[in-house]
């Protein structure tokens, strides 16, 4: 089912991003914590509210200040903008150029005229991209601990809620992937697919983000995949994993289906 | 190198063996042909010339042949195997140098190498001879970005050959490779098939082809328009020849010659038989040059036209 030698390919293809991804993101997470542990900051944000207007003040509901605690502050840095970016990049970068950029500059025609499945190269694909997605998001998480464990007290009461976190980010990145790799599965240009999947990510992230600020776009983020994973909801217990992940993994199983049957009836190049 | 070897076994009268067999192959892009209903086999020990000019259809016969793209009818078996249902154990006993060999750049060629040999779970071993016989061995620990083009098309042989597969495929296999290197690849696939080994050889360069191969195609606009033994072919060849002579002369005529082309001096005839008579005949001409020019595809083309013409 997996080929070990074009799955440790593929890892050493993108080590240096790996490398980087998991430093940054694990940086990441131990800095936000850091900040957020070290500094007495709530007077400060309370004086502030303090001086905005009534009708501005209610817009920051308690929910907010709960947000700005050390465990919002945990789930905050899974879904800080630079690290969806970065693990976006990542994502769509190997999903793209390992078929698409492939079949454009001729490597996957010599693949493919080795001993192995077409079957067999695109799981391995599939189990080598989410295995980088793992170790990167892994990094970020150890980096919350180690902070959380020097500058603040590390209880199961955050562990938890930050496990739910990180593999919920992992699995909805599992699904960018998928798909990235079916648009790659029907694309010969590796630069073409890569954008393209990159635009449709974009493009949720953003309806996503503007639901926050217009009331009248909830009723279609049912319909977005960035519905699905709301780390600081998972932190104060207010969202199910469970319901996240299925509605997921149901669709990385499509993407994944589709995928992997357009690779094997596809003309290479 | 035994020379009875080198011809196949068809032409020894022995039993072919069939290692190819393409059965009305096609392949269309939507409405573009792409190759239409093509037919032929490679037998066991030949080296198998595939010729045409660039665009005829012989890179995506090859496709098809390692199952890379899906035929829209016909069918290609290789080793008595249908490419369809046994791609998987086919391509364990073939050999792929592609027309536009391309690696992993950031690798060294010695990693590529040992990436392609774990994938066909057969050692390295012999990769030494090999890369030194191409005088590739100074250039396994480089970077492949840094290889030259004639150096990486070495690499890509070296990835061919080394596992000493049954069946070899190469589509244009010398672009890149100085004259040198060039009549030592002749020399070593020869060599190759001496042990019985079978070669696909697809190239657009007719006199490469008559150096190597024992029987050719002739593929154009992606149909078949030959499918000879060598000396067939040699037979139906024509020449052309081009005079220039020192001064203007009274218009004369040549045996077994047809004037297709004059200009000032310089006249150009085709030759349609025995060259004896002719070359009496050149001695009373004021000659400053004589020019045998090698023909083009799209001279031996019309030939097979002009033949199936007469037939008609």
């Amino acid at each position: 089912m997996l080929n070990k030698n074009y799955l440790l390919l593929t890892l050493r293809l993108y080590r240096g991003l790996i490398i980087f991804s998991a430093l940054f993101v694990g940086f990441m997470q131990f800095l936000i914590v850091w900040i957020f542990a070290s500094f007495d900051y709530m007077p400060v944000i309370e004086a502030f509210l303090n001086q905005l207007p009534q009708q501005m003040r209610v817009l920051f509901s308690e929910q907010f200040l709960t947000y700005l605690s050390i465990n919002g502050a945990a789930a905050f840095g899974f879904n800080h903008p630079l690290v969806l970016l970065l693990l976006g990049l990542l994502t769509i970068t190997a999903s793209s150029r390992q078929i698409a950029g492939e079949a454009e500059n001729g490597i996957l025609e010599l693949h493919l005229a080795y001993p192995i499945q077409r079957k067999t190269l695109f799981i391995t694909l599939w189990f080598s991209i989410s295995l980088m997605l793992f170790i990167v998001i892994l990094c970020g998480l150890i980096g919350s601990l180690i902070s959380l464990f020097l500058k603040a007290k590390l209880s199961l009461d955050i562990i938890l809620p930050l496990l739910k976190i990180v593999v919920n980010l992992w699995i909805l990145f599992v699904l960018v992937m998928s798909y990235s790799l079916l648009i790659s599965s029907v694309e010969n240009e590796g630069s073409k697919a890569g954008i393209l999947s990159a635009v449709i990510t974009l493009l949720f992230y953003f309806i996503f983000f503007l639901g926050s600020i217009w009331t009248f776009l909830d009723q279609i983020q049912i319909l977005n995949i960035f519905h699905y994973y709301q780390p600081q909801k998972h932190m104060f217990h207010q969202i199910s994993l469970l319901k996240n992940l299925s509605v997921l993994v149901v669709l990385i199983i499509i993407c994944f289906n589709l995928g992997l049957r357009q690779f094997i009836r596809r003309d290479i190049p | 190198m035994t020379s009875a070897l080198l011809i196949p076994h068809s032409l020894r009268g022995e039993t072919a063996i069939s290692i190819i067999n393409v059965e009305n192959l096609s392949k269309f892009y939507g409405q573009i042909c792409g190759i239409n209903k093509i037919s032929f086999t490679v037998e066991r020990g030949e080296i198998f010339g595939f010729l045409g000019p660039n665009g005829a259809g012989k890179t995506t016969t090859i496709r098809l042949l390692l199952h890379l793209l899906h035929p829209t009818s016909g069918n290609v078996f290789i080793f008595d195997q249908n490419i369809k249902s046994h791609s998987y154990s086919i391509r364990q006993k073939c050999g792929y140098l592609p027309g536009d060999f391309s690696a992993y750049s950031h690798m060294t060629a010695e990693d590529f190498l040992a990436y392609a040999a774990s994938l066909r779970k057969c050692p390295l071993s012999k990769i030494t001879d090999l890369a030194e016989r191409f005088g590739f061995q100074n250039s396994l620990s480089q970077k492949i970005k840094q290889l030259s083009h004639g150096t990486r098309q070495k690499l890509g042989i070296l990835q061919t050959f080394f596992h000493e597969p049954d069946l070899v495929i190469l589509d244009e296999p010398t672009t890149g490779l100085d004259p040198l290197i060039r009549d030592e690849f002749y020399q070593f696939l020869r060599e190759y098939q001496s042990k019985g080994k079978t070669i696909f050889f697809s190239s657009h360069n007719l006199p490469e082809v008559e150096k190597v191969c024992d029987r050719i195609a002739i593929i154009r606009q992606g149909e078949l328009v030959a499918l000879e033994h060598l000396e067939n072919l040699k037979k139906k060849r024509f020449r052309r020849l081009i005079l220039r002579l020192k001064h203007v002369i009274e218009p004369f005529r040549l045996p077994e010659a047809q004037l297709i082309n004059q200009a000032g001096l310089q006249y150009e005839f085709l030759l349609t038989g025995d060259l004896s008579g002719l070359l009496e005949h050149l001695t009373t001409l004021p000659l400053a040059d004589i020019i045998f020019p090698e023909p083009t595809l799209e001279e031996v083309f019309l030939v097979y036209y002009k033949d199936e013409k007469n037939a008609q």
